[in-house]
């Protein structure tokens, strides 16, 4: 696919070509044996050849015209296929170099023309080896000759070789600073614009996107596209994407999004657009049609990227708003069988852990029963009725911080249907408890996410708590912000942000309030570069004094700062920039941390080896000088000992903080890579390398990393290197190995996995982070009972969600220091998983928007790009009728074409029309 | 603009309530406050007003709000929160956290498993063996009831065992044994060897457990019992027909020598009880071979066996281990050893055991394979099913009593029949027994399925299968058994 690579084989099989007929040349040259091998046809063939050659040196002008035809046509009517060397090229090729010399002598136009029309041809027999003269010869007669659509009457073969050499040639120019203006330059473009609609013809779309990737033209594919040829074009185009340097991949995108809209794709265009993150393009995708069922479903997926894009007609602003997600979902759950809650305890299967009815619960551990709740959450999510917290009162079976969480996972329960949950919750606002009130806010915010209409409910409810009021208590402060950062992820809420914003530069709140508010304006405005959060945040972290900006909670502001440029690695130079004026260690932290996000999901090989580099450098040499030195000075004077020991204490502090960039830097290398498969798989043994050689905070980032890679998707290589890890002797990479377990199963209900963790519930039996940790993957495992996935890749797996990334990061990102958060306090930034669960299933409806039946093949997705004829798009499929669950990398295709899907992409809610063509098949 | 308190029907718009699910429809009166309109929706709902939350577009309706202000447009839906219920409360009773308890009760074991010992430099040796001891009951028992009579050595000894085994059964995550090591140093100074640089050596593990065994023993009368073997020697001289010597002797353990020829560990008791010695014969008036013969007549409850794998090389001058793997089962028949005056007995007793064994193994299969009652949470689940468990362990105890003869008394300490099972294994690790570690491996005596074992890593206490167990046969620097305890079957 590269154009690079594909060059090397063509030339490769120019010069095996070429062989045969040097050797010919030698062995006529010494001996009459070779031209007894020669047939008499071809002996005639050839002496009428050198009869034309001969013809043409000689004075006789009037002779020339019809030589060169007849060499035309021999010559022509022999390189349809390269399969053998063309004997006219074989049997001309010694007489090239007389005949660019006759060339060279004639001044006739027209003739000269003619000539170097088969100098080109024959040129491709030579290349630099032959001599310093012949360099790229075909194109330089070519350009000598008529560049106009008869060129392709030779045929393919010269198409391709002419096509490289145009491709040489440009990249020569540009390297010798030949301005573009150039009419040479000017003359190889209009040279490729004639070759290109011939390769489009002849099923040689690559060879087409590919010559005009070199010569910077990728626009003009547009206009030579039909409706037979697009399909494949743009099928090419965007699997190159991930390949291509910038901005050459933003350009294919755009010249493919225009491609697809022209040809009324608008499925196709609009996952583009998305890709492309530009709502103008959207709105041209929605402007397209009129059809309003369309546009519904353009609405669902757009939904599925918890979209902010609005439209006029309601009914369509439902489906971009998820306003049904809710139901469709539990139509999904009621067809499969599944309202029954779960307990902790199904999930656990105590009784086939080790110790066979070991548990004597003589006391209760708040932590395992906070766990506990987790697990109830995850399990039923979104299923709306559970048994622990309303049968066992299960929020006052935990204490402090886990009453409010507890409180909260009711919002997880009652995930996207914005009615009960906040119906649920609202009675837990006038508890006694502060947490279990603050519980009730979180959990408003959880249950709504990605949901929402013009009211918004959940705004009118939080904003009330949102305010830098001392008198409210934090509690509840925090949950409120956390609340709509997860309720309003990806919505780009103006509201939010004027809510927001003025907290995150309020010097009277404390460092956590700051920092959380502008995590969660980085979800709620993830990936748009808003100018005015930009500011704000830089600006509070250039104000700050230099013992805040070691505070834990700074990572959480620089993260916001990362997620506002997620994917937009185009627009963040300034924001580097401003970064350098922070005079403190963290801005090298702040750096890398910006530029992971920026550069997510574009598999960009430059970035990935300047992320690997960083995680290779020792700074533990440094600090153990740093440290010689302090102990010097410290016996030097004994009055001064205090001040000493706080300045050690603050640089050593600042000097584990200047370490932590690496931690992302491991986490970059897995944002980065996802996006593109062959980068994934090396980034997987990057990340064995690391955990050999590797500092304890880049061991620590490593399983995370992992987890982030392949969420949801559970290969047994990846968990079973987790497994190992997961009995670490720092305990720190254990729990992470154990968290990264979880999500690689996320949602899979994977059987083996389960049973690897059951086992470290017992191991760890005696280590309660380990076992909560064990506990939350487990729960994870069984994600809404396995009708979840944590992917932030979705339609086709061409998408990547923001949003879902950026809940997948920030939980990634709070685990690097595993104990400060998550495991021992704040275990509510868990949360922030939520607006990445989404369901993997596929329902049908039909033009009511009312779910239907039909039966579809789901099977293994197969990856078609450049393969010839019709190929099928899945493989070892089974059929299922709708509503069905889709795993990882699976597609769906309808049975038979009694409907009409309105989209390509099976995936989600989509919606079916009557194919008024269809005839029932009689068996 | 409206006259205020009248109803202009102009001002009246109908709007959809929803609350819990349900819509009503509602006639509003849009000069009039919000707080009417709550009125009106708590005669719909029950909801008091002032737990009503009115979301309207541009904000929550307030009791002093315009409803002008909001734009209602006709037949739209509002949602309204709230309940009629009282707020949610605390229960009354407290629930008592793991996390609530002293530091000083951290110790806490979650797990159902037996306590660990810590290691106190170099002191696995002793903590194997005291695991070891532990798993039997009849030792255990003795001690909780032990006073301490008078301030011998060994009575010190004892009363600290006593205290440390009390910690023990209350099953602490881990128990530091400080006292009783000092103790048993000073009753038994070989303990104290230090090396060069002042800390203690590591030990024989079999040492420490004969030298504690024995200490036990000595305290309490009658329990000697439960471990002695007794043989019947035969001694007869190779060079002349004179008549064998018979004799009797017993011993607290079996040895199994290990030579190039021992595969098994029968092979190894089997040469054990046969060995030739030169002494002087009167007839001959010079020194001949004798060979000895012993025949066991006397099988003890509990068995102990010691590999004999450390010896004295010379040529190192270090303590070295013989590696060689030798297989031990689990279940140990000791047939062969036994006199030919009580095998018949022993054998009927034997094949007695083996029958109510299979009977019981296949309730307890049929156990397993029986369904679980679909209408049960998971826990009652585990509750009926721990209580069915009970229930069978208690009737296969009683079938055992039916194999046993009439004339067995459980307090001879005898085992009646010569059939043994295995129950706890102390294993060596490392190459020399100046070096290495020490590690107990005891059955968990709960499981019926005989699957569990514990692994007493000093304070690590772990859960392995009986898989691991047979690993234990040596062959390598890995873990390989040096003393194992059989324990007899059925009683």
């Amino acid at each position: 696919m590269a154009p690079a690579k594909e060059q090397e084989t063509r030339r490769a099989s120019i010069e095996q070509g070429k062989e045969p007929a040097k050797e010919e040349q030698k062995s006529k040259a010494d001996s009459k044996k070779a031209e007894e091998e020669l047939s008499e046809e071809d002996l005639q063939f050839k002496s009428e050849l050198e009869m034309l050659v001969e013809r043409l040196s000689e004075p006789n002008k009037d002779l020339y015209a019809p030589a060169l035809d007849n060499l035309k046509s021999f010559i022509r009517d022999s390189t349809s296929s390269m399969t053998a060397v063309p004997k006219p090229l074989k049997f001309l090729r010694p007489h090239y170099p007389t005949l660019t010399a006759i060339h060279s002598n004639w001044t006739d136009p027209k003739l000269k023309s003619q000539l170097a029309d088969i100098l080109s041809v024959l040129g491709m027999t030579y290349s630099e080896k032959d001599g310093e003269n012949f360099k790229r010869e075909c194109l330089k007669y070519r350009l000598l000759s008529n560049i106009d659509s008869t060129i392709s009457e030779w045929g393919h073969e010269y198409l391709r070789h002419l096509s490289l050499e145009i491709g040489e040639e440009y990249q020569e120019n540009l390297e010798n600073g030949v301005n573009r203006e150039d009419t040479h330059t000017e003359q190889l473009i209009k040279l490729s614009l004639e070759i290109v609609p011939y390769f489009l013809k002849h099923n040689a779309e690559a060879e087409a996107v590919d010559l005009l990737l070199e010569i910077e033209e990728i626009e003009k594919l547009s206009q030579f596209v039909d409706k037979n040829t697009y399909n494949r074009v743009c099928l090419y185009m965007v699997s190159c994407v991930p390949l291509l340097a910038p901005p050459d991949d933003l350009a294919f995108l755009n010249t493919a999004f225009s491609i697809y809209l022209a040809n009324d794709k608008l499925p196709q265009a609009l996952s583009l657009a998305i890709r492309l993150g530009d709502e103008s393009l959207i709105k041209s995708v929605f402007e397209a049609t009129s059809d309003e069922l369309v546009q519904k479903q353009l609405g669902f997926m757009l939904a599925r990227q918890n979209s902010c894009f609005k439209v006029d007609n309601e009914a369509v602003q439902e489906c971009i708003s998820n306003v049904k997600l809710s139901e469709y979902f539990k139509y999904l759950v009621s067809e499969l069988n599944l309202l029954k809650p779960k307990v902790p305890d199904d999930i656990y299967k105590t009784h086939l852990e080790n110790s066979l009815f070991g548990h004597s619960s003589r006391l209760e551990s708040a932590k395992q029963n906070l766990a506990a709740a987790f697990v109830n959450a995850f399990v039923n999510a979104g299923y709306g009725s559970e048994k622990l917290i309303s049968d066992e009162k299960w929020i006052y079976r935990t204490k402090g911080e886990g009453m409010l969480l507890t409180t909260a996972s009711l919002g997880l329960i009652n995930l996207w249907d914005a009615n009960e949950g906040l119906q649920t919750l609202d009675k837990y606002l006038y508890s006694e408890q502060s947490e279990v009130r603050a519980g009730a806010l979180l959990g408003m915010g959880i249950s709504t996410t990605s949901v929402h209409d013009e009211v918004d409910p959940t705004l009118l409810l939080l904003q009330d708590y949102i305010s830098s009021d001392s008198n409210i208590d934090s509690k509840m402060i925090i949950s409120a912000i956390t609340g709509i950062g997860i309720a309003f992820a990806g919505s780009e809420n103006d509201e939010v942000m004027n809510l927001l914003l003025p907290l995150v530069s309020e010097p009277s709140v404390s460092v956590e309030i700051q920092a959380l508010s502008a995590l969660a304006l980085g979800h709620v405005f993830v990936g748009t570069c808003n100018g005015d959060i930009t500011s704000t945040i830089l600006q509070t972290l250039l104000e700050k004094e230099t013992s805040d900006l070691t505070s834990k909670w700074i990572r959480f502001m620089s993260l916001g700062l990362g997620l506002l440029y997620m994917g937009k690695y185009d627009q963040v130079d300034d924001v580097l920039e401003t970064i350098d004026a922070i005079d403190h260690p963290i801005a090298r932290t702040l750096k890398v941390l910006v530029n992971i996000c920026s550069y997510a999901g574009t598999g960009n090989v430059l970035q990935i080896q300047s992320l690997l580099q960083m995680c290779t450098v020792k700074p533990k040499d440094e600090k153990d000088e740093d440290e010689d030195e302090e102990e010097k000075e410290k016996t030097e004077g004994e009055d001064s000992n205090k001040e000493k020991k706080e300045t050690s204490e603050e640089e050593s502090s600042e000097a584990q903080e200047d370490e932590s960039y690496q931690g992302y830097a491991v986490l970059g290398l897995a944002l980065i890579s996802m996006g593109e498969e062959i980068g994934q798989e090396m980034s997987l043994r990057h990340f064995g390398h690391l955990m050999h050689y590797g500092t304890p905070l880049i061991k620590r980032a490593v399983p995370l990393a992992m987890g982030l890679v392949s969420s949801s998707n559970a290969q047994m290589k990846v968990f079973d290197t987790l497994s190992r890890y997961s009995h670490d002797q720092d305990l720190d990479v254990a729990y992470n190995a154990i968290f990264g377990m979880g999500l690689v199963g996320a949602g899979t209900n994977n059987a083996r996995l389960a049973q690897l963790l059951r086992q470290l519930a017992s191991y760890y039996v005696n280590d309660q982070n380990a076992l909560f940790m064990t506990r939350i993957s487990q729960g994870l495992v069984h994600l809404g009972k396995g009708t979840f996935t944590l992917s932030p890749f979705n339609t086709d797996r061409q998408i990547l969600s923001k949003v879902s990334l950026a809940s997948l990061l920030t939980v990634s990102i709070a685990l690097l220091d595993p104990t400060s958060f998550i495991l021992d306090q704040h275990s509510s930034l868990l949360y922030y998983l939520t607006p990445a669960i989404k369901p993997r299933m596929l329902v049908t409806v039909d033009e009511e928007l009312k779910p239907l039946k039909v039966n579809v093949r789901v099977g293994q997705a197969v990856d078609v790009v450049g393969q010839a004829g019709k190929p099928k798009t899945i493989t070892g499929w089974v059929t299922h009728s709708t509503p069905v669950l889709l795993g990882f990398g699976e597609r769906a295709e309808l049975e038979n074409d009694e409907y009409i899907p309105l989209t390509n992409f099976l995936e989600g809610v989509v919606i079916l029309k009557k194919n008024p063509d269809y005839m029932e098949v009689e068996n | 603009m409206s006259i205020p308190g009248k109803s202009d029907p102009e001002n009246l718009t109908s709007v959809n309530v929803k609350h819990a699910g349900k819509t009503y429809p509602v006639t509003v009166d849009l000069s009039e406050s919000g707080l009417t309109f709550k009125h009106q929706i708590y005669s719909l709902t029950n909801v008091p007003p002032e737990r009503q939350k009115v979301l309207l577009k541009g904000g929550q309706l307030k009791d002093d709000s315009d409803l002008k202000s909001f734009n209602l447009k006709p037949n739209q839906t509002i949602m309204v929160l709230g309940s009629a219920d009282a707020p949610v409360e605390a229960p009354k009773q407290d629930v008592k956290f793991v996390e609530d308890l002293d530091p000083k009760d951290l110790n806490f074991n979650p797990s159902n498993e037996p306590s660990g010992l810590v290691n106190l430099g170099n002191t696995c040796y002793l903590n194997s063996s005291l695991q070891s001891l532990f798993a039997v009951d009849e030792l255990r028992s003795r001690l909780e009831k032990y006073t301490k009579n008078g301030t011998g050595v060994e009575q010190n000894l004892v009363f600290h065992l006593k205290e440390l085994f009390d910690k023990m059964s209350q099953r602490n995550k881990k128990i530091t044994p400080l006292n009783f090591l000092t103790t048993m140093r000073l009753s038994f100074p070989q303990f104290s060897e230090r090396d060069d640089s002042g800390f203690y050596k590591q030990q024989d593990a079999e040492e420490a457990y004969s030298q504690i065994l024995s200490a036990i023993l000595g305290q309490f009368s009658g329990l000697d019992q439960y471990f002695k073997i007794e043989f019947k020697t035969a001694t007869r001289c190779l060079e002349t027909s004179e008549d064998p010597v018979y004799g009797y002797e017993d011993a607290m353990k079996l040895a199994c020598h290990i030579t190039i020829n021992t595969n098994f560990l029968k092979d190894g008791l089997m040469s054990n009880l046969k060995e030739t010695i030169e002494k002087n014969n009167e007839s001959l008036g010079r020194n001949s071979t004798y060979e000895i013969t012993r025949k066991i007549t006397r099988l003890p409850k509990y068995l102990n066996i010691h590999f004999v794998r450390f010896f004295w090389k010379r040529d190192t001058g270090k303590k070295s281990k013989i590696l060689r793997k030798v297989q031990f089962p689990f279940q140990l028949d000791l047939i062969d050893l036994v006199d030919e005056g009580i095998k018949e007995d022993k054998a009927k007793v034997r094949d007695a055991i083996y029958k109510v064994e299979k009977q019981n193994e296949e309730e307890s299969r049929a156990f397993k394979k029986t369904k679980k009652s679909a209408d049960l949470t998971t826990r009652e689940q585990y509750a009926q099913q721990k209580e069915e468990l009970e229930k069978l362990r208690q009737k296969w105890a009683d079938n055992f009593k039916t194999a046993l003869p009439d004339s067995y008394d459980p307090a001879s300490g005898e085992n009646p029949s010569s059939l043994y099972e295995l129950i706890s294994v102390i294993a060596h690790q490392g190459s020399s027994a100046d070096s290495g570690h020490y590690q107990c491996f005891a059955k968990d005596q709960q499981d019926p399925t005989g699957e569990n074992w514990y692994k007493f890593n000093d304070d690590k206490v772990t859960v392995v299968s009986r898989d691991k167990i047979e690993a234990l046969a040596g062959g390598g620097e890995g873990d390989s058994a040096l003393i194992l305890m059989y324990k007899a079957v059925g009683i």
